[in-house]
């Protein structure tokens, strides 16, 4: 069943003297749980599609609908509210808040939801095993590794149970152990929490773990493979 | 199947504790800003402690040396200031007066004009009759005599220029002439009992007090009164008592306040008060830029940080919050700290003015002032800080206010 459907996308910038299309009329579909990877060159539209399904940008044209409900013509506060209950967002700069620690950052989605501090501490404890480091409980963001940080910004992306998490080069930033260690952790959590994950990157190492690949150019589907994980090599 | 739009409710303690956490990110920045607002409050909080001492002193001045808190005259009295419009206070108007809690004391005066003579000399005096003991009671006048004794039931004293330019001392016949009331003839001779230095030169060239039968009996007006000065414990419990006062008096009498009686010194209060505001504006206008520009830069660096939150699921609406609390958290620290900073010196110069020396003190004494830099307790001048330095605060608050609402979340994404 499908959980996002993308019908005929059009975004164009005019912020340059010369427009730059970066969406030409793309159509697709991912289904729940799947673990999905778009790739494809620097420019090619990537980060555009993950901004505009996830609502943090509007299409010039199209329809994004996210289990039946249009996402593109929610208002702003609505759109905030979307992303808060029903998308898990994982970014390249981890950007996790730095004066909070990283149980603090796990619960900070939760503590906007509203959600009680009993369960909130429940959930983080919970998500903090999961991703393998329950001892940073009570460090702050400045005292973990790059990799420890991609952790906590993986658990707090998971921590509303959301329906998906968009995942903007999660492993950019990391060295080859602390990324491949990171992947099977969000394989591991597709799995368990049956979550579905939507990666934009140029990593083979994420594309070769991803179930799905989207190849983008041009702002225009190139290939959309359901693939084995050995299938891609850049 | 349709996504459910849960409304978000929480957050508001996560904010408050992000909000001061940030706070703390750059300490040496947030110090220089609460310092300036410590620093602020404490100079406006110092001087505003002085200047109320200084008008509490004035107003004491007034009230405690001749005015009261306020007066009951004769209802043509504040337009003629004549002894025809004297009056007789009646026993049950003074029983009255007795019973209100609020009035500490209830004093009589007689006043008028005469000629007085010694030997060749004569000048233009004042006649004030009182009684001895409620007027003591009320201006500590027996602390004021520098020469003879305080009298009791009769004889004169006389004012220290007064009785220097008729050439008087302790003991001598000071000769009074007068129109009495409804225009007979007034005239006495009076034993001079003692010689007094008030504080007020003018009081000093031209007073004389007598007793009130004496002058009573001077002036042919028996049992008359200009006034009744009422004192009361405090401005405040007079003011509460006022109503009641009025409520007693009749047709023919007025009750006025000292403030109605002398709005010159109210005026001047005033202004002064206006020009201490506009120093005082000036100042925590410089230290408004000076914590905008900490703002402006706070924002700038953390633009990203912000899109982030945006982007996650934080309302702009919370967002602004969290900034404004963190204007806020300053501005608590700053008023804070500033009170914690003014209270040691305001007590100890409550206890210990500062006494004004040389020509300054002089020129003080001269025109009736005691020669010190009072301060005072003032719960007025300490909300005044809290007052402006929220309203600052506040307005600063707009800048961030007005970003907030403009952050986009696809910042966020890419950095």
């Amino acid at each position: 069943m499908s959980i996002i459907t993308i019908k005929d996308l059009y975004k164009t910038y005019n912020s340059s003297q010369v427009p730059v299309h970066a969406l030409n009329g793309v159509d697709l579909s991912f289904e729940e749980g799947e673990f999905a990877a778009i790739v494809g060159p620097s420019g090619s539209g990537k980060t555009t599609l993950l901004n505009i399904i996830g609502g943090l940008d509007d299409p010039n044209r199209g329809q994004i609908i996210i289990d039946g409900t249009e996402v593109n013509k929610l208002s702003k506060s609505e759109k905030i509210d979307f992303r808060l209950h029903h998308i898990g967002f994982i970014f390249q700069a981890y950007n996790l808040i730095p004066v909070l620690t990283a149980r603090e950052n796990i619960e900070f989605i939760l503590e906007l939801q509203g959600v009680p501090k009993g369960k909130r501490r429940k959930r983080s404890t919970e998500l903090l095993q999961a991703v393998g480091i329950p001892e940073k409980a009570d460090i702050r963001p400045r005292q973990l590794s790059g990799g420890q940080q991609q952790r906590i910004a993986v658990a707090r992306a998971l921590a509303s149970r959301p329906r998906f998490i968009l995942a903007d080069e999660p492993t950019a930033n990391l060295d080859s152990a602390s990324a491949e260690n990171l992947l099977s952790i969000m394989e591991d959590l597709n799995e368990k929490e049956k979550t579905t994950f939507i990666f934009s990157t140029h990593d083979s190492r994420v594309v070769n773990m991803a179930r799905r690949v989207v190849m983008l150019e041009d702002g225009k589907i190139k290939s959309d493979e359901t693939t084995q994980q050995e299938a891609f090599s850049e | 199947m349709s996504i459910p739009k849960e409304k978000t409710s929480g957050g508001t303690p996560g904010v408050m504790k992000i909000a001061w956490r940030n706070l703390w990110r750059n300490k040496r920045r947030t110090i220089i800003t609460v310092s300036s607002i410590f620093f602020g409050v404490i100079f406006s909080a110092i001087m505003g402690s002085m200047q109320e001492g200084s008008y509490q002193k004035m107003i004491e001045n007034v009230v405690r040396f001749y005015a009261g808190h306020a007066q009951i005259q004769h209802v043509k009295y504040p337009d003629q200031e004549s002894i025809n419009n004297s009056f007789v206070p009646s026993d049950s108007l003074m029983a009255s007066l007795n019973k209100v809690d609020e009035i500490e004391e209830v004093v009589p005066r007689l006043e008028s004009f005469a000629l007085a003579s010694s030997g060749q000399k004569t000048e233009g005096i004042m006649v004030m009759g009182v009684d001895p003991d409620k007027e003591d009671r009320m201006t500590e006048l027996s602390t004021k005599v520098i020469e003879g004794n305080y009298f009791q039931k009769d004889g004169a004293l006389v004012g220290k220029e007064l009785a220097g330019n008729l050439g008087l001392d302790v003991g001598d016949t000071l000769v009074m002439i007068s129109q009495g009331y409804h225009g007979v003839s007034a005239f006495g001779q009076y034993q001079v009992k003692g010689i007094f230095s008030h504080p007020n030169p003018e009081l000093n060239r031209r007073l004389v007090y007598m007793p009130l039968p004496e002058a009573q009996y001077f002036f042919q007006a028996f049992g008359n009164v200009t006034s009744l000065a009422l004192v009361g414990a405090s401005q405040k419990a007079m003011n509460k008592a006022l109503p009641e006062i009025r409520s007693m008096i009749n047709n023919d009498r007025v009750l006025r306040t000292w403030q109605e009686m002398f709005p010159a010194v109210l005026q001047q209060i005033e202004s002064d008060r206006a020009t201490a505001l506009i120093m005082k504006l000036i100042l925590y206008l410089v230290i408004g830029f000076g914590i905008l520009g900490t703002v402006v830069m706070m924002m700038a660096e953390r633009q990203h940080e912000f899109s982030v939150m945006v982007a996650v699921g934080m309302h702009r609406s919370k967002l602004a919050l969290m900034l404004l609390m963190e204007i806020l958290w300053i501005g608590v620290l700053g008023v804070i700290s500033g009170f914690l900073g003014t209270m040691p010196v305001v007590s100890w110069f409550v206890n210990h003015p500062i006494p004004i020396t040389g020509q300054a003190g002089e020129w003080m004494k001269n025109i009736g002032f005691e020669p010190y830099m009072f301060f005072a307790w003032d719960v007025g001048v300490f909300l005044q800080q809290v007052l402006v330095v929220f309203i600052l605060t506040t307005l600063v608050s707009f800048y961030p206010f007005i970003r907030a609402f403009k952050i986009s979340p696809v910042v966020s994404v890419k950095n």
